[in-house]
């Protein structure tokens, strides 16, 4: 066969899929190719060895900071998973009322950076001076308070309040889709109501329950800005803050590297489990039949499932908000609410007498919409491949798609920073170089939502199309994409959010000209100006709920209330 | 094509000009290249942003030569000028922190460019020959003491000496920065060793202080009354009482800790004119204006501090010494780091 006759044959999508799996490469695995090598790497000898793994685990600090971090994921995941399923089911599948509420209040917990929640509960719940212990004190009498945020349960706290929106949303997406036809059978069938919970409703949705704890779990451990503001001071260290030890001059990548490799392991076993839990069984819900969408009545409980969710919705955002607001436009917060006290001077400082910030509000986005269309076409050409097994060793791409969630942002960074900064690609300091490590960070949550959609939709519907003649293209072009624009919207913030707010991989690679608002946020906290802090945060929560609200504009019942009628 | 440019200027300066005034031409030269290159980047640690952006409108006033303030705790802003330094990325132009082992280790590497402004003439005597090779200047100084919320302690209750911190009765009633992140503290701590030893930190530990990232963050934590005592330079606190927060200075018996500050022009500036330019002008008045409006100490005779703060000559003050922190603040930080778990 001639060459012109093999290129004629070369099937299209092996050209696509050539191009993924180099895009891929170029993202996910050459960083991670250049923390393994680094890892190895012995800089003073110039030979390759173990000796950095020695040293990255040979103090007893070193690997008490591995084991907390450990713990610190179980218990953050845990509590979310306690809070977030029963809150998604009562959302998702009964008739309590105010279910448009909570959603959006659980999608501003999900706005609000987790630095920013430190900083409000900072003010909350700091052992002297926080309003709540204030107001204990107050009320009691007593002579101390009850709450200390700079503890480990406030560290669990405070991670949590924040995470469990990415459970929530796993579980009520999953929910949305299961029919009550189901559930209707097994009530013919004589089971009773919580029978069918637990047998029918809750094992059709558990993937996706698995799917959203163990992201829980890696996000937790890879948060840098909450440990960095409360952990430090509850002296409670974690991998994230060791890290930073660890670039702190003389600085030691190559240790890093060696210490955070191991995680690798944790997550690939966790992946592989995953996988063990969806199993063979099928999932396919959203067949393109008929199928009804009944709330169950919840009677007596609809108020205090409701009271339940807003509570959550209260402590991670209403107070939060409250004490935040209150900062922000107070000349010192501790003077509390008072006329003498209101000025728009923080505003007027983040704004106008700081060029950094300001420059760095509209770095922020435009990084992060780079990111999140960059991050959400690449996960779903693959997701597609991948769900509708349209090529061998799909598994391989799907496996890079989640492969960054393994590594911290810092050490994503580090891994960025070794492999594009110097030559041949020189982009350090560079927005190419943030916008490709923000793309690559939040690629796992692209490709699962990605993922997800694809998987609820029956391939029947895009077999129709082939056997009627039409190609694989239009197949996705007509039926595929329309079917997916709601899912779709909703992914794209579900990582445009993240990225608006990422600090742990921005910290190491902005320069001069590319600071974002996170690392300025930072900044002003440490440097005390709390008010500063306050009001800037503000502004970050003001852009991000601006755009999340247009985006509920324009699709309507599909973006996040979806199917909640 | 530089050198040719100068070559009339200094011809005419060695034909029609004597003694001193060949300097003046020199700064003349240099502040017409600034103005062409226009612009500069600052990396700064030893100031907060708000001051730092000060600076850089003064100087823009003056020259207009745009200054682009990249503010970061000290060892972070190291930490990304290493960084810069071994991608070869040339992005700033001047570098002022406060740990001066850091500017030890540039010197030694051949990151920076020897230049002593006109201006360092003018240094008060204690300031001058930071350096004696001329590689870095010092430019913002502070003394680091006691900050107390006034609304929990009376100035008679506050401890006079930095032992008087190790008293039981301030058990979790202390803040500190950590000595790794934050210069100061950094400073501080290296000089605590020296005096008292290891088990400064361990009796200081067992008190259970509120480890926070810097100074400037621990004496928020003593204004808002989350914690009453706080070692933290002198400047923030006093910034704080003017603002109306309830917090004062106690000025330790055993001795403030004087920390001058260096800043030095980068080898690889991409803007090397303003940044010299930049360096007269932080060894200048203006910028000693600046700094006295934010209590810091000034450099200069000619700019006088505020009365809040008080002179180094009505103090005791220790002066670290470059060794103190070239070796000091590295072992402290490893001291502390065990002590306290992090």
């Amino acid at each position: 066969m001639s060459v012109r006759a093999r290129l004629r044959n070369l099937e299209p999508s092996f050209v696509v899929v050539v191009g993924l799996g180099a895009i891929l490469v170029f993202l996910v695995l050459y960083p991670l190719f250049w923390l393994l090598v680094g890892s190895l790497y012995n800089p003073a000898s110039g030979g390759f060895g173990l000796a950095n793994f020695a040293a990255a685990y040979g103090r007893e600090r070193y690997i008490i900071a591995l084991r907390n971090s450990l713990v610190l994921g179980t218990a953050v995941t845990a509590l979310c998973s306690v809070v977030a399923v029963p809150m998604a089911w009562a959302v998702s599948r009964t008739n309590m009322p105010g279910k448009t509420l909570v959603r959006m209040l659980t999608l501003g917990a999900f706005a609000t950076p987790p630095y920013l929640g430190a900083l409000a509960w900072i003010l909350l719940a700091g052992p002297n001076a926080g309003w709540l212990n204030a107001a204990y004190r107050a009320i009691t009498g007593s002579a101390t308070g009850i709450f200390n945020i700079f503890s480990f349960p406030g560290l669990v706290f405070i991670i949590a309040i924040y995470s469990y929106p990415y459970l929530f949303v796993f579980t009520s997406t999953a929910l949305d889709s299961v029919s009550s036809e189901m559930e209707d059978a097994a009530n013919i069938l004589g089971a009773g109501r919580w029978r069918t919970i637990s047998r029918v409703t809750l094992p059709l949705v558990v993937p996706a329950i698995a799917g959203g704890a163990i992201i829980t779990f890696l996000e937790s451990i890879a948060l840098f800005g909450s440990p960095a503001m409360i952990a430090i001071p509850a002296r409670y260290n974690v991998v994230t803050t060791q890290l930073l030890e660890f670039f702190s001059y003389p600085v030691r990548v190559q240790v890093a590297e060696a210490y955070a490799l191991p995680l690798l392991a944790v997550t690939v076993a966790l992946y592989l489990l995953q996988q063990r839990l969806i199993g063979r069984r099928g999932y396919v819900t959203l067949t393109g039949k008929s199928g009804e969408r009944r709330p169950i009545e919840l009677g007596r409980l609809r108020w205090p499932a409701f009271a339940g969710c807003m509570f959550v919705a209260g402590l991670s955002v209403v107070l939060p908000l409250a004490v935040i607001v209150q900062a922000a436009f107070a000349r010192t917060w501790t003077r509390g609410f008072g006329l003498d006290n209101l000025t728009w001077g923080n505003f007027h400082y983040v704004l106008l007498e700081q060029p950094a910030t300001a420059r760095s509000m509209i770095n922020t986005f435009t990084f992060a919409a780079a990111a999140a269309v960059l991050a959400l076409g690449l996960a779903l050409a693959i997701a597609y491949l991948v769900e509708r097994k349209l090529i061998r060793f799909a598994g391989i791409l799907s496996f890079l798609c989640l492969a960054p969630f393994v590594v911290p942002g810092i050490v994503l960074a580090i891994g960025f920073y070794a492999a594009y900064a110097a030559r041949p690609f020189f982009l350090y300091g560079t927005a190419a170089i943030m916008i490709l490590a923000f793309t690559t960070r939040f690629l796992p949550i692209a490709y699962a939502n990605a993922g997800a959609a694809i998987r609820s939709i029956n391939p029947e519907m895009e077999e129709a199309v082939r056997i009627l003649g039409g190609s694989r293209w239009l197949a996705v072009r007509r039926v595929l994409a329309p079917l997916l624009k709601g899912s779709l919207a909703s992914a794209w913030l579900l990582v445009f959010i993240p990225a608006t707010r990422e600090l742990s991989t921005a910290i190491f690679l902005y320069g001069p000209n590319t600071q974002v608002m996170s690392v300025m946020l930072l900044n002003l906290t440490d440097e005390g100006r709390l008010e500063a802090a306050a009001a800037f945060g503000l502004l970050l929560l003001a852009a991000i709920i601006l755009i999340a609200l247009t985006g509920f504009g324009l699709l309507g019942r599909d973006f996040m209330v979806r199917r909640s009628e | 094509m530089f050198t040719r440019r100068l070559v009339p200027v200094a011809v005419l300066t060695i034909v029609c000009l004597a003694g001193n005034a060949s300097a003046f031409a020199d700064i003349a030269a240099i502040e017409a290249a600034a103005r062409r290159e226009g612009a500069l980047t600052w990396y700064v640690a030893s100031i907060d942003a708000a001051n730092a952006e000060k600076a850089g409108r003064a100087f823009l006033d003056e020259y207009g030569v745009k200054v682009s303030v990249v503010r970061a705790a000290s060892q972070i802003m190291f930490q990304r000028l290493d960084q810069d330094l071994s991608q070869g990325a040339a992005n700033a132009d001047v570098f002022s922190s406060v740990d001066i082992g850091n500017f030890v280790t540039l010197k030694a590497n051949g990151a920076l460019v020897a230049y002593t402004p006109e201006n360092a003439k003018e240094l008060l005597p204690e300031f001058q020959n930071l350096d004696p090779d001329g590689f870095f200047h010092a430019t913002v100084a502070s003394v680091i003491a006691i900050a107390y919320n006034t609304q929990k302690l009376k100035p008679e209750e506050a401890p006079q000496q930095w032992t008087d911190l190790l008293d039981s009765k301030w058990q979790e009633k202390i803040a500190v920065g950590h000595p790794a992140y934050s210069g100061f503290l950094g400073n501080w701590a290296a000089q605590m060793l020296k005096l008292y030893g290891r088990t400064y930190f361990e009796r200081l530990e067992k008190l259970q202080p509120q480890v926070g990232r810097s100074g400037f963050d621990s004496v928020n934590l003593v204004s808002s009354g989350e914690r009453w005592l706080t070692p933290t330079p002198v400047a923030p606190i006093l910034e704080n009482r003017a603002k109306g927060i309830p917090v004062a200075v106690q000025y330790p018996t055993d001795g403030g800790i004087l920390v001058a500050t260096p800043s030095a022009i980068l080898k690889n500036a991409p803007h090397p004119n303003a940044a010299r330019l930049f360096m007269e002008f932080l060894l200048g008045p203006e910028f000693n204006k600046v700094l006295a409006q934010a209590y810091y100490e000034t450099m200069r005779a000619d700019v006088k501090p505020l009365p809040e703060a008080k002179s180094v000559s009505e103090i005791k003050v220790l002066r670290p010494s470059i060794e103190d922190a070239t070796k000091g603040i590295p072992e402290v930080a490893e001291i502390w780091r065990d002590v306290f778990g992090q």
